[in-house]
């Protein structure tokens, strides 16, 4: 699917403009930036805009075109319905990053509880969400620690989990901000190869922005990347490494 | 499947059943104790002692009713607003609302004094719902502008300005109505009626109905705004629908019974300690039982003795030390 937004910023400050890419099904994508440069405002703004309250200022998407594209049979057609720059649930999924490990709740609950518009009232999801529940947990390998309380899982344990709600709630797209902020060095790469094999085995599109090139390449097909200028630049598998020299220019890639 | 490790308490093991939902040995356990507490509570007054008639009907079945209804009224009020301020301390006595109703009754009984001829307990109570409803209205404003973190020391100090001018009234009241506040503001079960007890269990059913219709949300708002907007909720609507059912019942306990703390803070934690669990789903009724079950023990060690006892004051001196207790072990 394309992806067009015309520009992204707070009140007057625009910090990202003319931002135009593809995505394909399956397909892992890194999003590369400078710290402020707006990597978590463009996933936020990709999201649907939707404006979380303890945010300052506004994150203003505009004249937001898409994502278009063609229907390709995984619930993919709800991108049509994309009316108001505000996406269908499903569709594309933000995943913020630090997410509280609460008390109390096990993986299974977790993933149910981030399923909020799919389940019915009392938080019970359908047989078929509820399959594709245990199918997300075996596919990142969770099923042992399906009953586990979140509270005593790893770091990476958990992020894998936030991971399984977005497949379970069968994102077209899945927004993840800084997946790997909180881990240790075994940990980011354990989560960035489970999320692209995930992705690669469910067909789900993956944009996820991060600090660590070095791991993220690693996994990362292709680079989006935010330039000082506030340009967003699309790199294809061969040219990753000079995309993300224009990013950043000081770093002496 | 097995049992679970990692999410059993202690010697508190939580069974799983069929579906892998909890079913925990406590439902009946505690329903058992909770029977024999009233019924132990229907014994207490001036030390313990069988009763019958006019006493027990009048008197002691009120009483003890009133403590299950205000304990499981309170105790889900405090659950929903740790939920909400996503804080184990909060419950409706911290964060203001009962002074907001206590300032409320307060305005009625001292400011405009007792001999007015609507004066009577129940625009007290009307005056304490107002006031209830108003704090929790005001919070929620303030809680789309500031943290959650902050909103806490903010329903603090909105409580230290209601009790600041609770006693500027009282210093100016009349000695009749004076008298009554005081009695009020000491907290009691016991004098209501029977038609004030049927107002209280009505705030407490739709407090209820509120809070059930709310569980998901409630649980999906304790991992942040973000996730929760992101997940395709209105953190405001869910906070909003939490605030009225608190306030609600809040203000129906408080008009009656007076401010009764800690109930709120303790009965939740109680209750996510037995259930293993934070799923309001299984909060909400775990939390109403443990609220029940702590005010019947307040009551019954207010009414020991040969003069009954504050029961704000003896809930005080149980509740504290549990808090204290659950910050200590939470902290390890």
């Amino acid at each position: 699917m394309t992806i067009k937004i015309d520009h992204i910023g707070y009140g007057n400050h625009i910090l990202v403009r003319d931002i135009a890419f593809t995505v394909s099904p399956g397909e892992c994508l890194l999003l590369a930036g400078a710290n402020g440069s707006g990597k978590t405002t463009l996933l936020k703004a990709l999201a649907g805009g939707a404006i979380p309250s303890e945010t300052h200022g506004h994150p203003r998407p505009c004249k937001r075109e898409g994502p278009v594209g063609e229907a390709d049979g995984r619930g993919r057609s709800e991108a049509e319905a994309v009316s108001g720059g505000i996406a269908p649930p499903g569709q594309i999924l933000f995943i913020p990053t630090g997410i509280p490990k609460v008390k109390g709740f096990s993986v299974r609950e977790f993933v149910r509880t981030g399923c909020y518009r799919e389940s019915d009232w009392a938080g019970r999801l359908r047989p078929r969400a509820e399959t594709r529940l245990e199918e997300s947990l075996k596919l990142l390998g969770l099923s042992h620690l399906a009953e586990r309380d979140i509270a005593t899982l790893s770091d990476g344990e958990f992020q894998k989990a936030c991971i399984a709600v977005g497949l379970t709630r069968r994102a077209g797209l899945l927004l993840l901000d800084e997946p790997t902020a909180f881990l240790d060095v075994e940990n980011r790469l354990m989560v960035l190869r489970s999320l692209r094999d995930a992705a690669s085995e469910t067909g789900t599109a993956v944009i996820f922005s991060s600090h660590d090139l070095h791991d993220a390449l690693q996994v990362a097909r292709r680079v989006l990347a935010i330039t000082p200028d506030g340009r967003l630049l699309e790199s294809g598998p061969e040219n990753r490494e000079a995309v993300l020299a224009r990013a950043f220019p000081h770093a002496g890639w | 499947m097995k049992d679970a490790p990692s999410r059993t308490f202690g010697r508190f093991r939580a069974a799983r059943g069929p579906k892998g939902q909890r079913i925990t040995r406590f439902w009946p356990f505690l329903c058992i104790a909770l029977i024999l507490l009233a019924a132990l509570d229907l014994l207490a007054g001036n030390g313990l002692g069988a009763v019958g008639g006019v006493l027990l009907w009048k008197l002691r079945l009120p009483r003890m009713l009133t403590a299950v209804v205000a304990g499981a009224s309170l105790g889900l009020a405090g659950a929903q607003m740790q939920a909400v301020f996503r804080n184990p301390l909060a419950d409706p006595h911290i964060m203001g609302v009962s002074g907001g109703a206590g300032l409320g009754a307060a305005v009625v009984s001292l400011a405009l004094g007792s001999s007015a001829w609507w004066f009577s307990g129940t625009s007290m109570a009307l005056a304490a719902i107002l006031g209830a409803f108003l704090t929790s209205a005001l919070i929620v404003t303030l809680s789309a502008r500031v943290r959650s973190s902050t909103l806490l020391i903010l329903g603090v100090m909105l409580g230290f300005i209601f009790s600041a001018v609770t006693s500027i009234l009282q210093y100016s009241a009349g000695e009749e109505s004076l008298k009554l506040f005081y009695s009020w503001m000491a907290g009691s079960f016991s004098g209501t009626r029977y038609g004030e007890l049927a107002a209280m269990a009505a705030a407490l059913l739709g407090g209820m109905v509120l809070a059930v219709c709310n569980g998901k949300g409630l649980d999906l708002i304790l991992f942040g705004d973000d996730y929760a907007t992101f997940s395709g909720a209105s953190t405001r609507a869910i906070r909003t629908q939490a605030m009225l059912s608190a306030s609600l019942m809040t203000g129906m306990v408080t008009a009656f019974c007076g401010p009764v703390g800690f109930v709120g803070i303790v009965a939740p934690h109680l209750a996510r300690r037995l259930w293993g669990t934070a799923a309001h789903r299984s909060l909400i009724p775990g939390t109403m039982l443990t609220g029940a079950f702590l005010a019947l023990v307040a009551d019954i060690l207010a009414n020991l003795w040969p003069t009954p006892l504050p029961v704000g004051s003896t809930m005080a001196l149980i509740g504290i030390p549990l808090v204290l207790v659950l910050l200590l072990r939470n902290t390890s």
